[in-house]
């Protein structure tokens, strides 16, 4: 249908209601348009006008000055302190929000991190045999400890100190 | 008649935007002008007059508030528009979320009953007048029902008068899809009204 390149502006025209009778005829007789498609065209138009403009209020544009100036005088209202109060506050008490998450994650990390040394300590200390407390609280025991040598030990000193 | 009045959009626009002593009497004059197709376009969306009403006010006082952001390179319908399309697809969504909101959501008490009784067709006006109305309905119903995009670019066409390149822009879409979404919006308008196509007018026969 749009073979000729004035075509697309004159459906243009037809689409948005304002072809002239006149147009829609010399559109009509172009060979490069199908005159079923443009009457079917046409009658969607007059279907549209069928319907009535809205009606819109007579005192529209006062109430949107009303509205505005309303808007306006309650904005000047509205102490300047206010606004730097706003400022200084809310600015403040964000950062201070951001400051405590930070700190609230870290002492979590922290929390964790002892948590694991602990555990580790724990296993360490099972697997290893280290004399009861018992044992470490009375002194001869310890001395007892330290000074009675393994007989492996003797065995050892034996085979060093012999040439 | 104000003295504005000859006086094209987007120098009123600049003397909003200065906010001197003429800025209201600006205002007002873009209103007169603007507001018959703002209003139309908003109500080929939402049902409601009432509810069109406030959102047009909505509009022009959201045209206000937005004047400092306007650049008179950029068409002013286009500008307005973009603020009334915006604006209406937001009271749809709201509506869509909050459905007991709409007018034509139930009364609480009286489940049957509409928040607001909107007047139906007297039944004793003539024949002629009934089917005329009748006919006005479906082709807003019509019209609603199709994509938004179709719609708007339809609407735009017609009521807003607006040129395929200004609805591209508005829609931000290329002329090609623009003259795409009017040609397919119209296919369905056209399919849903076909019994009444055949002459143009409503013929029932």
């Amino acid at each position: 249908m749009h073979s000729d390149p004035q075509i697309p502006d004159w459906m243009e025209r037809i689409h948005s209601g304002k072809a002239t009778p006149d147009e829609v005829d010399r559109l009509r007789r172009h060979p490069g348009v199908d005159p079923a498609q443009l009457d079917e065209e046409v009658r969607l138009n007059r279907l549209l006008e069928v319907l009535p403009p809205v009606s819109v209020p007579s005192n529209l544009a006062s109430r949107v000055l009303d509205a505005i100036h309303l808007e306006a005088r309650q904005t000047r209202r509205r102490p300047r302190w206010a606004g730097w109060i706003s400022r200084i506050v809310w600015r403040p008490a964000w950062a201070l929000l951001a400051v405590a998450c930070l700190a609230l994650v870290g002492w979590r990390i922290q929390s964790q991190q002892r948590t694991t040394l602990a555990r580790s300590v724990l296993i360490v200390s099972e697997a290893t045999a280290v004399p009861g407390v018992e044992a470490l609280v009375d002194f001869e025991a310890i001395q007892w400890l330290e000074s009675r040598p393994e007989p492996g030990d003797l065995e050892l000193m034996a085979a060093l100190s012999s040439p | 008649m104000s003295d504005l009045t000859p006086i094209p959009d987007t120098e009123l626009m600049r003397r909003i935007k200065g906010g001197g002593a003429d800025a209201d009497e600006a205002l007002r004059v873009l209103i007169t002008r603007w507001q018959q197709p703002v209003m139309g376009f908003i109500q080929r969306s939402l049902p409601d007059p009432a509810e069109a009403e406030d959102l047009t006010q909505g509009v022009f006082i959201q045209l206000w508030k937005a004047s400092g952001r306007y650049q008179p390179t950029a068409r002013f319908s286009t500008f307005l528009f973009t603020l009334a399309r915006n604006l209406t697809l937001n009271e749809i969504r709201r509506r869509a979320r909050h459905p007991a909101d709409s007018m034509d959501a139930p009364h609480p008490e009286f489940e049957d009953h509409p928040l607001r009784q909107i007047p139906g067709p007297r039944t004793d006006e003539p024949t002629e007048e009934a089917t005329r109305s009748e006919l006005e309905s479906l082709i807003e119903a019509a019209l609603r029902d199709l994509p938004e995009k179709q719609r708007t670019a339809i609407v735009l066409c017609r009521e807003g008068e607006l040129s395929y390149e200004e609805i591209a822009d508005l829609l931000g879409t290329s002329l090609q899809a623009t003259k795409s979404l009017i040609h397919r919006g119209r296919e369905v308008l056209k399919a849903r009204l076909k019994p009444y196509l055949r002459s143009g007018t409503w013929d029932p026969s």
